[in-house]
């Protein structure tokens, strides 16, 4: 919640939305990470397949999530070939229900006939 | 993130459709001097095709889903695979150390009819204990009581108690788990 907060503040994101995972790339990205249970890791060819993004464009988005310490990039060797496993940290994690909540929120606030706006929920 | 979860109702459909044919030819196959009945090798033969091309399917469906992860689900699923191959190898072991002691033939039949199926049905108990699926669960208790029900029956009408219930019980589950991943697809 604090390291939410904080980037919110600094950059005055008005709805609340955090800029990092707020790009459609890296909405993907984050949630399929966020898909796989904790402690489990996906390579990154199996993530180029599974969300359809060039290898560079991948790489760009998955710095900027490492950049925010979001995302864990293991880099190991399959026999002789190296291989690169990703996971989403605690805090990326964090970062992304935290994300989902906010947009959560923000849908239910733009409905007026919401149970929760109503009283009737 | 339904491209990395193995879709357990196309696996049911698929060993619906190997069951039902394969033990109906078993059953005819075993039938003889009825009007319908076939040669027992062909019926043998044939089910095992059947069970053979069941199980590539299944093996290239998960593989296709869960190549490149790592981690606690992937030893999980790895030990748990393991557990097929070791419980029909310890099944067909047995059978073979029960043939050695002389066991009949038409107990031979019985034992290798009815313990694949117990094997299936325990299986298919720890397979939901392990990833919470009560679908699964079901159905492993369903195969055990089918399975024990049939064996009571003998040859060769256990081998149409095998293709109707338990052949239809993967079809029921498979439609059920279907219906069910509809739903909570609607519901997102």
């Amino acid at each position: 919640v604090g390291s939410h907060a904080t980037a919110r503040q600094r950059c005055g994101d008005v709805t609340g939305l955090d800029p990092v995972i707020h790009a459609e790339a890296r909405l993907r990205l984050t949630a399929t990470l966020a898909a796989l249970p904790p402690g489990d890791r996906i390579s990154f060819p199996r993530l180029q397949e599974v969300l359809a993004m060039t290898a560079g464009n991948l790489s760009t988005h998955l710095r900027k999530l490492e950049d925010a310490c979001y995302v864990q990039v293991v880099k190991t060797h399959r026999g002789r070939t190296p291989a690169t496993y990703l996971n989403l940290t605690p805090r990326g994690r964090r970062a992304f229900e935290a994300y989902t909540e906010a947009v959560r929120q923000l849908l239910d606030g733009s409905d007026p006939d919401t149970p929760g706006r109503t009283g009737v929920g | 993130m339904r491209q990395l979860d193995v879709d357990s109702a196309l696996l049911y459909l698929c060993w619906g459709a190997a069951w039902l044919p394969g033990y109906s030819l078993l059953y005819l196959g075993s039938s003889e001097g009825k009007d319908a009945s076939i040669p027992l090798a062909v019926a043998g033969w044939a089910f095992a095709g059947l069970m053979v091309a069941a199980l590539v399917v299944t093996a290239a469906h998960v593989y296709s889903r869960v190549h490149g992860l790592r981690g606690p689900s992937s030893t999980q699923g790895t030990m748990y695979g393991l557990s097929w191959f070791l419980a029909f190898a310890a099944m067909t072991g047995l059978g073979a150390g029960l043939a050695r002691a002389g066991m009949s033939d038409e107990v031979g039949d019985l034992y290798f009819f009815g313990a694949p199926g117990i094997v299936v049905g325990l299986l298919y108990l720890a397979g939901g204990a392990l990833w919470l699926d009560r679908t699964m669960y079901a159905l492993g208790a369903w195969l055990l009581a089918v399975f024990t029900a049939a064996t009571l029956l003998g040859t060769p009408a256990a081998y149409l108690v095998a293709a109707g219930l338990g052949g239809g019980g993967f079809v029921v589950a498979g439609l059920w788990a279907r219906t069910r991943q509809r739903g909570s697809a609607a519901a997102m």
